[in-house]
């Protein structure tokens, strides 16, 4: 029943000694997901996966192997003592063994294997103390254990074969993974070391096969890179991460029209890691509020733009709880949690509207929330005006949405490599939909009192020449639209454009996982446009 | 190999392109007149116009190179660089500005907005260029047209300084009286403009 992880076939020095560092500075919930995978690639079938619930039952991750058998697995993280064996780890690893798995799929009555899983070392008057129970209370069901260089072992077998290609892509690795964890992370760096990886824009990789193992070494990877950020709990960054890789992943399934049996867990792995994620971050924000990360003289200014940077992943969550009807999207209105989010949207560009544009999806749906989606809305349109409209006398006016928190802060602070030049008077990508939500919220008499300084605005829009790039991060081929409203235009029109959505501009995967939108809207808020906000719309109207 | 300073040249590097996009703009004085706004991704430009035109343009491509041979490197001064960088920038300014005086006379010819005759650049030729186009009003303001560019050839202007030069005061007065004419008509033009941008049923 014992199962061993087979030694790596290739093994390439550089790379055990990058998944080497990794793992060593992970704690269980950064290598959880990849775990998952690479059960998940060795023929297990993943069950549950509960890490960072507070739900535990003492099993962590529950699957099942081929031959039926039920696996309990209990992770943790670091060198495992007597001392710790005995006050931590022992009680739990008790009810790992003496509990029976909760699972609907899985027969109660059916023994279950249990593994106690550790990336650090399990020191030898612990093994020898496993030993003891294993012969003794636990014999019918012993513990069986893997250890820091078993899961080496395992992910580098994830790897093998897909490994960087050359001292220049080992670099790029290098780079992204000694990288300072607390801020921003590069995210065309990211996306295109990624996407070497999972050989997304190679049509003549066709083997779906070849794919799956693509996927999972790029789980891999991601979770590497996104290594720094989790153990320096910048839980935003994390999520970032993981969302980019799984648009990468939905862009391979759509393109090369990928079946279920090769992605599906792996989405579902990492789909639940940032997932999860975000909900370290909320709880991280409605336990202590946000104050108790500023700790310098220097977080003074940059205060709005780091609340900003944790409530945009929030609303996200919560948007996504209410697409489910996961009733967890409650907390948004708790009034003890309430007063915790005053302040936390900053306007820096157009993609700081994106939380607002999230909650008032939210709001519009809440009795007596009507009032307060509206006035987001109207307050959205107000800024985009003052700042880009034809009154504007600002240099810059607001940055598109192709620009990110940390270049809003370089321009505001004059850090920029070079002099940014660009100027934005008139110019808005998020208006359009904006519009329509407020003709959908059916606001003709506010529309119609700014209609005049509206009409004067360009809506843009980017229309990649194929639908799937869409899920990209950039693409060569396609086109940079601007649309002219007309000067004297009837409400009746409005109404019609309004309603005219028929959502297939949109991927068919990403329609198919609508819960994950808004996550890929935060990491590429230049995807947000009339026909992904509409979709959003419609499906929150039930 | 000599060390060589990476860093340095990097900045120096920096340096070049800072003056090569002030010399394009310089040598493009159409072109920076043009709000510039940086496009991400795509290969082309389309726009949805009020009657629903939709008339999409490739994007065009603008480059020059220089060459400099290992002996030059050696003997060349900073000025001789800078000589060949300008040289590409004023390349590069002249196909981005030929390329955008393309698309204006296309536009113009498009719309019939053409002076006819084609006379020289004069005051009454700016008079009627004026009638041509619209004017905008900074804060819809009278006292703060948003006054169009002149971009000519240096011939045309010095005929248009000749022009001026030569002008009596009565004849200065009239046009001053004229332009005043049609920038009241502009200005009502605007109002109307503004007015008819609206919501209705």
């Amino acid at each position: 029943m014992e199962q061993n992880i087979k030694q790596p076939e290739i093994k390439d020095p550089f790379l055990q000694r990058a998944i080497e560092y990794w793992l060593d500075s992970a704690n269980e919930l950064g290598y959880q997901p990849l775990f998952c995978e690479w059960l998940v690639n060795n023929g297990y079938v993943l069950k549950y996966s509960i890490k960072n619930t507070h739900f535990e039952q003492g099993k962590d991750v529950v699957a099942v192997f081929s031959d039926d058998v039920p696996y309990a697995f209990q992770l943790k993280g670091g060198n495992i003592n007597l001392k710790r064996w005995r006050e931590e780890v022992k009680p739990e690893i008790d009810i790992l063994i003496g509990g029976a798995i909760q699972h609907p799929e899985i027969d109660k009555a059916k023994p279950h294997v249990s593994y106690l899983v550790t990336n650090g070392e399990i020191e030898d008057n612990v093994r020898v103390e496993i030993m003891a129970l294993n012969e003794g209370v636990w014999r019918r069901t012993p513990l069986h254990y893997w250890t820091r260089g078993d899961l080496l072992n395992g992910f580098q077998q994830m790897a093998e074969g897909i490994m960087p290609k050359d001292a220049k892509t080992y670099k790029k690795l290098i780079d992204l993974i000694f990288t300072d964890g607390t801020g921003f992370p590069d995210y065309s760096k990211i996306y295109d070391f990624l996407s070497e990886i999972l050989n997304v824009e190679s049509d003549s990789h066709t083997n779906k096969e070849q794919r799956r193992r693509d996927i999972a070494a790029a789980a891999l990877y991601a979770a590497m890179i996104a290594g720094p950020y989790r153990v320096a709990g910048n839980h935003a960054s994390t999520v970032r991460i993981m969302t980019m890789l799984l648009s990468m992943i939905f862009y391979i399934v759509d393109k090369y029209k990928l079946e279920d049996k090769y992605w599906l867990k792996s989405y579902e792995i990492i789909w639940g890691d940032v997932y999860n994620t975000a909900k370290l971050l909320e709880h991280e924000v409605n336990t202590d509020g946000f104050d108790k990360s500023f700790t310098t003289p220097l977080d003074t200014d940059l205060i709005p733009f780091r609340k900003h940077s944790a409530s945009s992943i929030i609303y996200a969550l919560k948007l996504s709880q209410f697409i489910v009807n996961d009733d967890d999207w409650k907390s948004l209105l708790d009034p003890s949690i309430v007063p915790k989010y005053k302040h936390s949207v900053a306007i820096w560009g157009e993609a700081s509207f994106l939380p607002l544009m999230m909650l008032t999806l939210i709001l519009r749906r809440v009795t007596g929330g009507e009032g307060s989606a509206i006035n987001q809305m109207k307050t959205i349109i107000s800024q985009m005006l003052t700042m880009n409209g034809r009154r504007s006398k600002h240099k810059v006016g607001l940055v598109p949405p192709y620009y990110d928190l940390d270049f809003a802060i370089k321009l505001s602070y004059g850090m920029l490599d070079v002099e940014f030049e660009d100027n934005y008077k008139y110019h808005s990508y998020y208006l359009k939909p904006v519009i329509e939500t407020l003709v959908r919220l059916n606001q003709q008499d506010f529309l119609a009192e700014q209609w005049q300084e509206l009409s004067f605005m360009r809506f843009d829009e980017f229309v990649p020449a194929d639908l799937n790039d869409f899920l990209l991060w950039r693409t060569e081929k396609g086109e940079n639209r601007t649309t002219l409203p007309k000067k004297e235009k009837s409400w009746s029109e409005l109404i019609q454009e309004a309603e005219s959505f028929k959502g297939d501009t949109l991927p068919p995967t990403l329609k198919r996982f609508p819960e994950f939108i808004p996550f890929f809207l935060t990491a590429f808020p230049f995807r947000l446009n009339s026909d992904i906000y509409s979709f959003l719309y419609k499906i929150t109207d039930k | 190999m000599i060390t060589d300073f990476p860093e340095a040249k990097k900045e120096i590097r920096k340096a070049l392109d800072s003056i090569m996009r002030a010399q394009v703009k310089q040598n493009a004085p159409m072109l920076s007149l043009i709000g510039s706004k940086t496009l991400h991704e795509g290969d082309s430009m389309g726009v949805i116009y009020e009657d629903g035109r939709h008339v999409v343009d490739p994007l065009q491509r603008a480059e020059s190179q220089f060459s400099v041979s290992r002996e030059e490197i050696v003997t060349m001064k900073p000025e001789d660089l800078m000589a060949k960088v300008s040289t590409a920038a004023k390349d590069i300014a002249g196909q981005m500005e030929g390329y955008l005086f393309q698309t204006i006379d296309k536009s113009i010819e498009e719309s019939g907005n053409t002076i006819p005759g084609n006379p020289e650049l004069s005051p009454e030729a700016i008079l009627i260029a004026l009638e041509k186009i619209q004017i905008d009003f900074e804060d819809d303001d009278r006292s703060k047209p948003v006054m169009p560019t002149i971009v000519s050839g240096p011939g045309a202007f010095e005929k248009l300084k000749e022009h001026e030069a030569k002008a009596t005061k009565a004849e200065k007065l009239e046009f001053e009286e004229k332009q005043k004419a049609i920038m009241d008509g502009k200005f009502k033009e605007h109002l109307a403009n503004l007015a008819s941008r609206k919501l209705v049923d």
